[in-house]
Order: C-alpha cells, then structure tokens, then sequence
C-alpha cells in the first residue's frame, strides 16, 4: 500500500505530470500525422528521456504509445489513411461517418472506446503481472530458453506475411545480438577490431534506424498523396457528439473489444491488428444495428478501437512478468527499460517496485489525460491530418538524427542508425517483417544466457531442453501455434484470392 | 517490367541465406572466441543461431523456387531512380555531417529531401535555416549537448 501511496506522489508531482502530458499530446500530434505512428512517436521520443529519472521517461513514453494509437484513428477517420494495421478496421465506418459530416462524433466514440478498452487492459495487466512474475520466478534456464524460442515463433510467425520470413528475421536479430563481449569470457565477439562494437550494438541507433529511419524513407519514397476528399460540416449539434443514443449502442462492443483485445494482447505476437479485426467482427455479430456496418456504423468503431487499445496495456504483461515484448511497441519499452538500467523481468517486482508501481499509476493517469486532452483539443488534432508530409518528414528525419546522436554523443551511432535505416528499408521491400528482427535482437541476450546455463548443467546434452514439463509445454505450444496460424494464414489468403478473383470477373 | 514474387522471394532467401553461410564458414573462425569453458564450446550458442538462420533462408529459398503463386512485382525505372536518389541522399547527408558538421548537414537533408518530395517553395528553405538552428540551440541550452560543427570538429 505504501508503495502505491508513494507513485501516487510520484506521478503527481508536477514536473512528472507535465512530462505524461507532454507525451500524450506528442503521441497524438505526431500519430494524427498521416505516415507518422506510436512506434515512431515513442521511438523519436527515447533520447530526449535519457536524461530523466526511470518513471517520469517511462510516464512519458507509454503517453506517447497511448497518444499514438488514438492519434492513428484520427488520420484514419478524416483523410481515409490509416497511420497502423491496426486503425485499418476504423477506417470504413468512421470515414463513412465523416462524409456525413459527423467526423467529430465519430472521433469521439473513437476516444472514448480507445480509452475504456485501454483501460480494462490496463487493470488486467496490473491484477496479474506480479502473479505472472512470481511463477516466472520458478523458471530455470530449461523453461526459460523454451519459453523464449516460443514467443519467437510465434512473433516470427505471427508477423508478415510469410511464417519462414517471419521467423527467419528474428534468427537474424539474434545473431547480431552476439556481436559485443562474450558474456562468460568477457572477449570480444564479432566486433572485427572496433571497440564502439565492445559494448554491443546500439539498442537505440537499432530503433530508431529500422522504426523512424527506414519508416521515413518508405514513407517518402511513396510520396503519399493525400486525399482531400471534402468533409462537410455537421448539420446538426447531434453530429458533433456522442448522443444517449450512441452511448447505448457503445456499450455492447466495448465490452467485447476490450476484453478480446486484452486476450490478444496477454500473447506475445498477436498485435493490435488482430485486437482490432476481432473487436470489430464481435461488434458486427451483436450488432443492433448490423445494417450499418461498413456505412459508418458506431458500433463498429467502438469494437474496433477498443480492440485495438486493450492489446496495450495488456502486453505489457508478458513484458513485466517474463522480460518478453508481446510486440514492437513494447520492445522500444525494454529498450527504454534497458537504457534506464531496468531489467524488465520478473525480477523487477523485487529490484525496482516504485518504478513498476510508477507505472501502473502512470497507464490510468495517461489514459485519463488523453481522454481530457482530447476531448479539449480534438479540433486542433484534427488540423494535424492534413498536414504537408513533405515538408514534416525530411524535419522528422533530421530530429532522429539528434536524437541517436544526443544519447552517446556518438557519430558512430548515428552512423549505425543509417545503416539500419537502410536494412529495414529493404526488409520492408523484401517484405521481411522487421519487428521479429528487434525483438530477436532483444531476447537474445535472454535465450542466450539460459541456453548455456542449460548446456553447462548438462554437459553439453541437448536433451536437457526436453527434460522439463513446463518446458516441454511450451515447446508444444510453440508447435502448435505455428501450425494454427499457419492455417489460418492459409484461410485467409485463399479468402482473399476469392474475392480478388470474385471482382476482377 | 514485372516478375513473379516468388522468384525474387527465391533469390533473396539465397542472398540472405550467404550472411550465416560466411559467419558460420569464415568469420566465426576469426571472430568467435573457440575456448572451452564449464565443459561446452563458446561456440555452442552463436553455432546454433546462425544453423538456424541459414536453414530457415534454404526453406524459403526452396518454398519459393517450387511455389506456384502467379503474384508479380511491377518494377518501375522511375521508382528504382527515386530509391537510388533517396539512397545516395542519405549517404551524402552523413558524410556532411561527419567532415562539415550539422548544421549544413541538417540543411542539406531538408532542402533535398522536401525537393525530392516536390516542396520546393519558400516554406521548405525557411524550414532548412530556422529547424537545424533552433534545435542546435535547444539541445545546447536544455539539453547541454553540443552538435558536431565545424567548430567543435
């Protein structure tokens, strides 16, 4: 209790405050920003945190991540241009309920159902990660290295469209995670004669480089044309707010999206995109109003973007008890964890409770202030959807270039940076999914040091990797899941082929 | 031109697949310490993860050369100049950045990159002056941290 007391003090000291609400706003400006996305956001924001205390960063950046997402739905409503996979379910109907001039209504329950599907998450994620980390604190080195390749696999599989891409970048990630000093011997490995490569590869000069960087280039590299298709003005004051009306048909999805999202968003992989799509289908099929569906339906959007915020707060749960990113989005939060000293883990509980408590208060305060942020300013949110992407992208450009700079001071870095910016460009041409490669990259630390504490325990024997029941279940989950999403993948190309097949005649 | 997606998935897969192929072969022999501690090879793990690698790129490779997908890739010369463009930009920008300092660099990022994105009016040079300025003072002053110029080079 004393503890919670004490974040409490700790989130609501000014200075604290004000950085949570810099983070929110940032996040929502810079996601409302057509080719602009929460995993940019937080990425960009990483080295101006460096020089703050662990909670009013991590406060900061996880305003950002929530900023962000809610920031992608105005893009995706107003101009038809989704920032995320996962804003791609809100695009139909909320973009049909702009053309009728109701784009503020539908930015609203886009709020409100963001914040109440992030919400839920975010009380599930603190009732449970400390009982997830205690179990966790059971592991030994055989349980962990099964656990790691398993949440690999499904990452790998999960991401992309390819399952072998998928799981092939993240072997790629955790090759380059050996370059450094070997973590028994202390020799360097892999290092080729450069001692900036003795300490690793910069975690920072990776993310953003792969995240901001090489997104950029694609994103110029489209010269993506907006369309100023014309919104015209409400007619009524009805078509700028949420009616009783809508709040009845709200309610239903919301709770569905929410906690299908949470579920979703417990398993490392799965990501918001599917959170959304199945808070969407589940409003569809309760629907009261089915007819609307596609036509600019209220139901829609609420199960849409409370499927897609509850993922948040719910991975952060892998990520607290077990030290694993469920996805991009909270690997950049390892790195900042990393770079602020932290070892995300079940260990964490016991080696820095006031930060994971900080954070817990943190999630609801932000997910307060963006409700109040943006129901206060949605209007000038709304400018920032038509903002000329070509003049804000070589500016963008030049602020992450500061950014890996400011951290080491280091022109190696930013060098590294550019050299990353390049690979995730052309991962993303060769459709390689890049976020298997940097939480590859993340976990080999981990799956590392378990692997060879096994192989020392056994001499050797690679049987002890089967010599567990725990471990043995997560190497049948890892099995199994890459069987079902593999058939489902299957599923859903043929359907899509069909219906290609279906217009095209 | 276009080309079946599969073929160039193939082709990939193999270019990808000589990384692990050259570590495993040739740099590990150099680069990976080959002690033996508590009774196991240092190279027991980083063996396992590039085996990995490449055994997953030959999957691809042989997934894609049998595949019978009919998908195609357009490849359009316009677009390959653009790449290039953007490509050389970027490299050009660094090494102003690493001889002159960042300012210029920061400059010459702006104006070519908001030329290449067809923003080529007053707004784009007044950004090219005032963004690399304000945020060499902003990060002197609040941040304490000085960006490389020729002065400090």
């Amino acid at each position: 209790m004393e503890l919670v007391v004490a974040a409490f003090y700790e989130v609501f000291a000014p200075g604290n405050l004000i950085f949570l609400v810099a983070g929110v706003v940032s996040g929502v400006v810079l996601g409302a920003i057509p080719g602009l996305s929460a995993t940019m956001a937080i990425a960009l924001i990483i080295p101006f945190t460096l020089t703050l205390d662990p909670v009013p960063a991590l406060l900061m950046m996880t305003g950002a991540y929530k900023g962000g997402i809610f920031g992608g739905s105005i893009a995706a409503i107003l101009i038809k241009a989704p920032g995320t996979s996962a804003a791609a379910a809100t695009v139909e109907d909320g973009h049909a309920l702009a053309k009728k001039g109701k784009g503020l209504k539908a930015l609203k329950v886009s709020l409100v159902a963001s914040v109440i599907g992030d919400t839920f998450s975010d009380i599930v994620l603190i009732i449970s990660a400390a009982q997830l980390a205690r179990v966790a604190l059971q592991f030994g080195p055989v349980e962990y290295t099964a656990m790691t390749v398993f949440a690999l696999t499904i990452v790998g599989s999960a991401a992309g469209r390819s399952l072998i891409k998928g799981v092939m970048s993240a072997a790629a990630g955790l090759t380059l995670a050996l370059v450094g000093l070997d973590p028994t011997t202390g020799v360097p490995r892999l290092a080729f004669g450069v001692i900036d490569f003795y300490g690793g590869i910069s975690l920072l000069a990776l993310l953003i480089g792969m995240l901001t960087i090489a997104e950029l280039l694609r994103q110029m590299e489209q010269r993506r044309s907006i369309s100023r298709a014309h919104i015209p003005p409400p007619a009524t004051r009805d078509d700028t707010r949420i009616t009783r009306e809508d709040a009845g048909l709200m309610v239903r999805p919301i709770i569905g999206g929410s906690v299908l999202g949470t579920i979703i968003g417990i398993i490392p992989g799965l990501g918001p995109t599917l959170g959304a799509f199945l808070g969407y289908d589940n409003a569809w099929r309760f629907a009261r109003r089915p007819e609307q569906f596609g036509k600019g339906s209220v139901e829609g959007i609420a199960g849409a973007e409370s499927g897609n915020n509850a993922v948040s707060g719910a991975n952060l749960i892998p990520l607290l008890g077990l030290g694993i990113p469920g996805d991009v989005e909270a690997a950049i939060l390892i790195g900042a964890f990393l770079i602020q000293g932290l070892s995300p883990g079940p260990l964490i509980f016991q080696e820095a409770p006031q930060v994971v408590y900080g954070l817990y208060v943190g999630l609801i305060v932000a997910n307060v202030t963006l409700l109040l942020a943006g129901a206060l300013a949605i209007r000038f949110y709304t400018r920032m959807a038509g903002v000329r992407t070509g003049l804000l992208f070589p500016v963008v450009f030049v602020l992450a270039i500061v950014g890996i700079y400011a951290f080491q001071q280091s022109l190696f870095d930013v060098g590294l940076a550019f050299f990353f910016g390049v690979v995730g460009y052309l991962m993303a041409k060769a459709d390689i999914p890049r976020t298997t490669f940097i939480i590859g990259f993340i976990l080999g630390p981990l799956l590392e040091d378990n692997f060879r504490r096994a192989m020392q325990i056994s001499s050797g024997d690679y049987g002890i990797l089967f010599s567990s029941h725990l471990g043995n279940g997560f190497w049948i989950a890892a099995i199994v899941s890459v069987i079902w999403i593999s058939y489902h993948r299957r599923k859903r190309s043929r359907t899509e082929k069909g219906r290609q097949n279906g217009e095209s005649q | 031109m276009t080309v079946r997606r599969c073929l160039v998935d193939a082709w990939i897969a193999i270019a990808i697949g000589l990384i692990p192929a050259t570590l495993l072969f040739w740099i590990f022999d150099k680069e990976v310490p080959r002690s033996i501690s508590y009774d196991i090879s240092e190279r027991i793990y980083p063996e396992a993860v590039a085996w990995s690698w490449l055994l997953l790129a030959l999957l691809q490779a042989i997934v894609s050369f049998v595949s019978k997908d009919k998908e195609v890739i357009h490849l359009n010369a316009s677009q390959a100049k653009f790449q290039l463009l953007l490509l050389s930009v970027v490299f050009a920008g660094f090494f102003i950045l690493l001889y002159i300092g960042y300012i210029v660099g920061a400059m010459f990022y702006i104006i070519a990159m908001s030329w290449m994105l067809r923003e080529r009016g007053w707004p784009a040079r007044v950004l090219a002056i005032a963004v690399p300025l304000v945020v060499y003072v902003v990060m002197e002053l609040a941040f304490d941290v000085r960006l490389p110029s020729i002065i400090n080079t």
